[in-house]
């Protein structure tokens, strides 16, 4: 009975896992009854000088308000009611009045509660969590945040407080809200459709007033009153910038041109064709607002046809946007990574019995990577961009080769090292990743001088392959710190068949004399000494992609800004790393440092490479510093600190090595 | 140490490891220096430098070793340990090769520390320039006409008259006296000063006039209520003479209003609080499209004058020179620029001293127009000006591109389409310039520079060339691909040596005698 579980388990573990991402692939039922949110979500919109899919829009807007995808109806109550990120913005777009009530708006520092007066704690009659308030609640106090964020937003950035910074993003949330509730049309229209006939069908009438007032001729006031105070209302609109939902009226012409509905009405007075998209928009908000279920679902679907034409490879790449939305492969990820993680653990309380532990991994591991490959090439595609282009990507891709890497020690030792380091390190780089996403769209547009898929492609792919195997070699000094600190398993021999055979000479493996056990040595190396090999293979190729890809980055300087080597912190970051790796290998090979000393100064190149992977970022100068919150610095800090305590482990309270083998 | 210990100093990897270490130690401490010194200062601290000084009471000690002392230390070492070492064979080709890259990458670093120049072009749509200038040096120039069109210049380098001394040139028949030095400054004319003292004077007396009747309290105060900062100024004020319900400043003002006393109170308070605001406005207004440099450095003089409660007054504000030109200028003295994109504005104060005669004493600054001078009877004109470097052909700015991404303020591309025009080689042709696109003409590389937001909607119609020489600009590309191969080359041979010995063992079981290597080639790969 075991015999067979041990034979299928292998295969039914990660298979399970596997039916189950493939099963949030299909996309979720529409019923009839239901207004087809899925397809809204579907429809294209110019937002952050990208096209995307409304439900992008959601997501991340909803990311930035509340550093989450979902809206929870009612946080105050034991069970969430969440309400999925298109739902969200549908209300917001065509019934405000229903979402100023949803409490969307995170606020956690409670000077700044203090400020608007805000219910400090959770009470339900207050309807509140003491966590999240809605539009309602601080739509009246939006003055005094205003003058705050005034004031704080002249601090520096690297010098406000958590205060400040709370002010700070509450204020661009509150701006990101009043966009969305005028993205579709202006945020105090109670029948829009009728509100927008009545404007264009008063266009000519209102014009006519218009020039005959400048002439200085008599006029019809109330023709031109009403004009007036329509183009004042849309130019509200259009001056908060709003997502741009009207698509351009000639796409071969331009495929840039989209307009913010405001400015499209406001080109309407001025003679120019409105645009089919502001009737069909208008036609679903009064389905909408009317609970027609029927005739917002057809209005979407219409207008879904009538782009289909011109407008296909928009609408497409929105579409595939939202399924890749609905996808996440980098959270899904995390699920077989951890999973195969556990196995390796369970492999290694008996490495004898359970080798069938291990190649559950292996498939787990296999399939995380499968998935993660997928996001990363459907990101690419997405794109059109090489899979690294800002610091959240790099994460994922670090992810990536660090399991990569972790796989092939796996395929060449077989003893769980690599396994742990490909669960352990895809899924904390995936953890890095979704904290990084937090801070909204991922996939915004690169700086001109970044806008080359060439150098993309070479530097910063190699570069950060070279952090990620830097990682994996201190990761694995980190396992032998840890292993040679707390257990014996260093100078035994970790593959199921080497310890089978250990195990049948046990009595022999007891004493000091383990190492020159024939079948230890037979079946490969002791622990200890395999993972010195493995770490010294791992720096060697970090060591190689840790130059070859900054002096990439030299190289595209030279192309973009005429320097090879400008001593920019990134750069200076990257060089480290080489000049570190490059010490370790010589001191080795100087005989200066021994097993214990190699593994200390992996241990350190950890440290070196947050350095320059995050560290160099906070320093707030130079030419690749994207900003930075304060809460990643003292993560940071905290790593490097357990980076240290690591090394005085492996200084002073690592067992003493046993006696020579070969 | 005798001639062999050094040797062997010199030889050891043991030296490789400190020069590396060191380099890390350096690297990281010269990264962290430019948050406080600027990306350039740092880096002819720290990079460019043999050793780190520090002051110490007065006296410069160095503290640590600089770039160049470690680099040409592990340059050294590297060039001794093949020397000493080196042994022709396939298994250590790679580090051969390796080390030989990162040789031609030091090298090479090295002469474009010393060999190389940037300069900048800086042009409008339809300009045609011959000449290049320099982003941080300044030269005084002597121009007089050569005859044939063309003028002959005389140029002394900044660091000439940062001495403030008497210079000379055997070729000008005079002796220039640098009498004032300042490596950053504004020349303000006294117009420009008196201007800006008019306008703070004028509203200033504006603000004292409408608080100067309790009637008028609560129509200011209705006024205010459109903006947010007037009404907490209002607010403040209330409250500092004791005012408790502050919450409609037009309710107050009309209460108080009624009270002679206390709104004579307010209404000090008021213009005291709006004066100092207003004060604090122009002393920190920025330069920007509408205000020029000059204008708001004569909004921030003239603020801190009136702070002080000084008149500005025409014989107030000081001359730069008694006489001349420079009377109606005043010099005002700026900190020197820290940040790479910005760069300083020297002036000087220069007398021209002909056979023991003053012929009269000039200001001069890159923002002024060569300003002529009469000796014996010969014209000159001066000018402190951008150092320039002049070039055998001409770029012509036909059109310049800024474009950022719909609904954004991300740049999206930075062009500029030029014409070359050279008449030795008789070519005309027209080239685009972008991001990642430069032009590499005539031993020279033209870079688009780099733009912000706000650059290109101000400077439209102009562009920003870089433009660099640097014979040596080839070295790092043979010097990545060298040290790459090696790299690759000596690591495979190892991963299939070292496979090769793993296959060997692991069929042990099986096969008992099978191929088993000789344990001399085993040990010697075992420590690789």
């Amino acid at each position: 009975m075991f015999s067979v579980m041990k034979r299928w388990l292998p295969i039914a573990i990660p298979a399970l896992l596997a039916l189950w991402i493939a099963g949030s692939l299909l996309p979720p039922k529409q019923k009839p009854d239901q207004f087809a949110s899925e397809l809204f979500g579907r429809l294209p919109v110019l937002a952050n000088g990208r096209i995307q899919p409304i439900d992008s829009l959601a997501r991340n807007s909803l990311l930035q308000l509340r550093e989450k995808q979902t809206a929870n109806t009612a946080p105050w109550k034991g069970n969430p009611k969440m309400l999925a990120a298109t739902d969200w913005i549908m209300e917001v777009m065509m019934k405000p009045e229903t979402a100023d009530a949803l409490p969307v708006f995170r606020i956690d520092n409670p000077d700044l509660k203090g400020l608007l007066g805000l219910p400090m704690d959770a009470d339900k009659d207050k309807k509140t969590d003491g966590k999240h308030y809605s539009w309602a609640q601080i739509r009246g106090k939006l003055e005094a945040l205003q003058d705050e964020s005034m004031r704080a937003g002249k601090v520096d950035s690297s010098k406000r407080t958590p205060y400040d910074q709370a002010v700070v993003r509450l204020s661009g949330g509150v701006g990101l809200y009043m966009r969305l509730q005028n993205a579709l049309q202006p945020q105090n229209a109670r029948d829009w459709p009728a509100e927008l006939n009545a404007y264009l069908n008063g266009i000519p009438a209102g014009v006519d007033a218009a020039r005959a007032q400048k002439a200085g001729k008599e006029y019809n006031k109330e023709a031109f009153d009403g004009l007036m105070r329509d183009l004042e209302r849309f130019d509200a609109m259009s001056q908060l910038e709003p997502p741009m939902l009207v698509p351009p009226a000639d796409p071969e012409a331009s495929r840039d041109g989209w307009q913010n509905t405001g400015a499209a009405l406001m080109d309407a007075a001025r003679g120019a064709p409105v645009s089919f998209a502001v009737a069909a928009y208008a036609r679903m908000s009064a389905a909408y607002r009317a609970g027609n279920v029927g005739q917002f679902n057809e209005a979407v679907s219409d207008y879904r046809n009538a782009m289909a034409g011109q407008l296909l490879a928009e609408s497409s790449k929105a579409a595939n946007e939202q399924f890749f939305n609905r996808f996440e492969p980098f959270y899904k990820a995390m699920f077989p990574y951890i999973a195969a993680f556990l196995f390796v653990l369970i492999f290694w309380m008996a490495p004898a019995t359970c080798e069938w532990a291990r190649r559950t991994a292996v498939n787990l591991v296999l399939l995380g990577l499968l998935v993660h490959t997928a996001g990363l090439v459907f990101r690419m595609v997405l794109q059109g961009r090489p899979p690294v282009t800002n610091l959240y990507s790099s994460a994922i891709f670090i992810g990536f080769g660090a399991v990569i890497l972790g796989l092939v020690l796996e395929s060449i030792w077989k003893n769980g090292i690599g396994l742990v380091i490909s669960s352990a390190l895809g899924f904390v780089s995936l953890i890095i990743a979704h904290h990084l996403s937090l801070d909204g769209d991922t996939m915004e547009m690169m700086r001109a001088v970044l806008d080359t898929n060439f150098w993309l492609a070479t530097h910063v792919v190699v570069v950060t392959l070279g952090y990620a195997s830097t990682f994996v070699a201190g990761f694995l000094a980190v396992l032998y710190v840890l292993l040679g600190t707390f257990t014996n398993r260093l100078h035994q021999p970790m593959t199921a068949t080497a310890a089978a055979a250990a195990s049948l000479h046990a009595p022999e493996i007891s004493g000091p004399a383990a190492g020159v056990v024939p079948a230890a040595k037979s079946s490969g190396l002791e622990l200890g000494k395999s993972l010195t090999k493995m770490v010294y293979g791992v720096i060697c190729f970090a060591t190689l992609f840790s130059f070859v890809g900054t002096v990439l980055g030299g190289i595209w300087a030279d192309q973009s800004w005429g320097r090879f080597w400008g001593w920019d912190p990134k750069e200076n970051g990257a060089l480290i790393i080489v000049l570190w790796n490059a010490l370790i290998l010589h001191a080795r090979w100087g005989g200066l440092v021994r097993d214990r000393g190699l593994m200390c100064m992996a241990i350190f190149g950890n440290i070196v490479t947050a350095w320059s992977w995050f560290g160099v970022n906070m320093l707030g100068i130079g030419l690749h510093s994207y900003g930075f919150t304060a809460a990643a610095f003292v993560w940071l800090l905290g790593f490097a600190l357990s980076q240290v305590l690591l090394i005085c482990v492996g200084l002073f309270a690592l067992k003493k090595t046993a006696p020579q083998a070969v | 140490m005798n001639s062999r210990t050094l040797w062997k100093v010199f030889t050891s990897l043991r030296l490789t490891v400190i020069c590396l270490g060191c380099g890390v130690v350096l690297v990281f401490l010269g990264t962290l220096a430019q948050v406080n010194e600027g990306l350039y200062d740092a880096q002819s601290r720290w990079f460019k430098a043999f050793f780190i000084w520090v002051s110490a009471g007065g006296i410069r000690v160095p503290v640590f070793f600089g770039g160049y002392t470690i680099g040409l230390v592990l340059l050294a070492n590297l060039l001794a340990s093949h020397a000493k070492r080196f042994v022709w064979g396939w298994r250590k080709l790679g580090i051969h090769l390796t080390h030989f890259g990162v040789v031609l990458l030091l090298v090479g670093q090295l002469a474009t520390d010393w060999f190389s120049k940037e300069s900048f072009m800086s042009f409008r749509e339809g300009q045609t320039l011959n000449y290049s200038e320099d982003h941080r040096d300044s030269e005084l120039v002597f121009l007089s006409e050569a005859g044939n069109g063309e003028d002959r210049a005389v140029s002394f380098a900044e660091p000439i008259l940062a001495k403030r001394k008497e210079i000379l040139h055997e070729s000008l028949p005079f002796v220039v006296r640098v009498k004032e030095y300042h490596t950053n400054a504004d020349v303000l004319t006294h117009k420009e000063v008196l201007e800006a003292g008019g306008r703070l004077t004028t509203a200033l007396a504006t603000l004292a006039s409408e608080f100067s009747t309790p009637e008028g309290l609560a129509p200011q105060a209705e006024r205010a209520r459109e903006s947010e900062g007037r009404t907490q100024v209002w607010r403040d004020a209330l409250k500092s003479i004791g005012e408790t319900d502050v919450k409609d400043i037009v309710a107050a003002a009309g209460r108080i209003s009624k009270e002679p006393e206390r709104a004579a109170r307010l209404e000090a308070e008021l213009v005291g609080r709006f004066r100092k605001e207003m004060l604090t406005r122009f002393s920190q207004m920025p330069a920007s499209e509408r205000v020029s440099r000059e204008q708001a450095d004569s909004m921030h003089y003239a603020a801190q004058k009136i702070g002080r409660n000084e008149l500005i007054t025409e014989e107030s504000v000081p001359s730069a020179t008694s006489a001349g030109p420079g009377k109606d200028l005043m010099l005002l003295p700026l900190p020197e620029e820290k940040s790479m994109d910005e760069r300083n504005m020297p002036a000087a104060v220069i007398e021209v001293v002909s056979n023991g005669q003053s012929a009269g004493e000039w200001v001069v600054w890159p923002g002024l127009a060569p300003q002529s001078i009469t000796v014996n009877g010969k014209s000159y004109r001066t000018a402190l000006r951008f150092e320039r470097y002049y070039h055998p052909f001409s770029v012509t700015l036909l059109k310049a591109t800024h474009e950022v991404y719909r609904g954004t303020d991300i740049p999206r591309n930075f062009q500029s389409r030029v014409r070359v025009d050279n008449p030795g080689t008789g070519e005309h042709r027209e080239v685009d310039i972008y991001m990642n696109n430069p032009l590499r003409y005539a031993g020279l590389t033209f870079y688009q520079y780099q733009m912000g937001q706000a650059e290109a909607e101000g400077r439209a119609g102009s562009s920003t060339l870089e433009v660099v020489r640097n014979p040596s600009w080839l070295t790092p590309y043979f010097g990545c691909a060298l040290v790459a191969l090696g790299m690759i080359y000596q690591f495979l041979f190892h991963l299939i040596n070292f496979i090769a010995k793993r296959r060997a063992p692991r069929s042990l079981p099986e096969k008992p005698a099978a191929k088993r290597r000789p344990p001399a080639l085993a040990a010697a790969s075992s420590n690789t």
